[in-house]
């Protein structure tokens, strides 16, 4: 009996060694991957960082992209229209030269051949709107408009059955304040959704205040605005006032963060308050609401 | 047993975070942060969420589950394979909250929950494999007996 409890114990003891030596192993080799895997990431810092390499020195209208100050960058267009007639401000294919903007082709690529005017973003005749109120800082706007925008353009914008109303609010701070006078700065000359987009995938660290003239100039320019007016406006107490009532805005439907979405149309309106919905659920929002009889 | 209660529970609820977490990525939703803010978002958004392209939620629902069924045996082998998962993903569990705080400068709540159900399970799992004895404990010393 006591042979046999002694001769336990170096079996015990090996097992314990074993055990304690492969949690070492397991817990050192996946923060050795984790690592590993990060390094290989754009991260928020990057990113920051890559847009203070693209920002345009010295006088912000010297930046600006060549035809962009005579008015008619208050003209609704496409991203399409601007590549075949680079001489006009609605067209982010001009800017390609005056950018050095990470993802402006990305951009480019995902608008092209969509109606833009104001806030809106495809048909403005389309039967059904999807509002969505956003703050240019928050990471899960930058989640949502990297990731999924995409198919709810091919799933309903594109082919006219929603448009999208793109509504910039600040809830994040003053360098959210900041960022959402540039974005309503940049919808009076009708390039909300480049300079949105652009900003997102270009986002940076949410704990840093990176909302700075440099950097919006610089995402500005990748938008094709004419960046002496965009500063202009930015200052103006009238972009302010369209931020402050977007917020009223989504305050008054009792919005729950950001981003936040409401499906209208003939059939009435689903809200999404709390939580945040994929494209896919949209797109049957969409479905849902676009006949009188098809809604809640 | 109580302690293997602790530990089955703990693994349990490590495991449903990490499948709950895993299904939300895999559907392209957005953690939702119960008590409001965007850090649950920011830390799901940041490089440190996947390993080589697997979601780091799917590894601690892999390990969950392991712990889980390793704490329903007394054979000391698969008591052994529990500890040290465990204390692992416990060390591992630490290094991701390390990041969180120092370097996403966010806090999931999830992530927190999970944090904590792995510590307390390299804590019992461990306790249990050292107090039960690593070569069979109770079983082996009756069958001494």
């Amino acid at each position: 009996m006591a042979q046999k409890s002694t001769s336990r114990q170096p079996r015990r003891g090996l097992l314990l060694i074993g055990a304690l030596g492969v949690a070492v192993v397991v817990a050192v080799a996946l923060i050795v991957a984790s690592q590993l895997s990060a390094g290989d990431e754009e991260t928020a810092d990057d990113r920051a960082a890559a847009v203070s390499a693209a920002a345009p020195d010295g006088a912000p209208a010297a930046s600006a992209p060549a035809a962009s100050t005579d008015g008619a960058g208050t003209q609704p267009g496409t991203a399409s229209d601007a590549v075949a007639s680079p001489d006009t401000t609605t067209g982010a294919g001009a800017t390609t030269a005056a950018s050095t903007l990470p993802h402006v082709e990305e951009v480019q690529t995902m608008l092209a051949g969509i109606p833009q005017q104001g806030t809106i973003l495809g048909d403005p005749n389309a039967p059904v709107t999807i509002i969505e109120f956003a703050d240019l800082r928050c990471p899960a706007c930058r989640s949502w408009e990297t990731g999924e925008l995409q198919t709810l353009l091919d799933g309903a914008i594109k082919p006219g059955k929603a448009r999208l109303d793109l509504q910039i609010i600040s809830i994040l701070g003053p360098d959210s304040d900041r960022a959402a006078a540039g974005a309503w700065a940049a919808e009076a000359q009708n390039r909300l959704w480049p300079f949105a987009m652009l900003w997102y995938y270009n986002q940076g660290n949410e704990s840093d205040e990176y909302a700075t003239d440099d950097y919006q100039r610089a995402i500005a320019v990748g938008a094709g605005l004419d960046v002496a007016r965009f500063d202009a406006d930015r200052a103006d107490q009238a972009t302010a006032a369209k931020a402050a009532k977007a917020l009223d805005d989504a305050r008054s439907v009792g919005f729950g963060g950001t981003p936040t979405f409401i499906v209208t149309g003939p059939g009435g309106a689903v809200p999404f308050l709390e939580g945040v919905p994929t494209a896919e659920t949209l797109v049957e929002a969409v479905d849902q609401v676009s006949t009188a009889a098809g809604g809640s | 047993m109580r302690l293997r209660v602790v530990s089955i529970a703990a693994a349990a609820v490590a495991t449903a975070i990490g499948l709950y977490m895993t299904w939300l990525r895999h559907e392209g939703d957005i953690a939702p942060c119960v008590a409001g803010g965007g850090g649950c978002a920011k830390v799901s958004d940041s490089q440190y969420a996947e390993i080589f392209g697997l979601p780091v939620s799917a590894l601690g629902a892999i390990g969950g589950a392991v712990v889980l069924l390793c704490a329903f045996s007394d054979a000391s082998r698969l008591r052994a394979v529990g500890a040290a998962v465990a204390v692992g993903g416990a060390a591992f569990s630490l290094y991701l909250t390390f990041l969180e705080l120092f370097v996403i400068d966010a806090i999931c709540q999830w992530c927190v929950a999970s944090a904590v159900c792995w510590c307390t399970l390299g804590a019992v799992e461990a306790l249990r494999f050292w107090r039960l004895g690593g070569g069979g404990g109770a079983a082996a010393q009756v069958g001494a007996g």
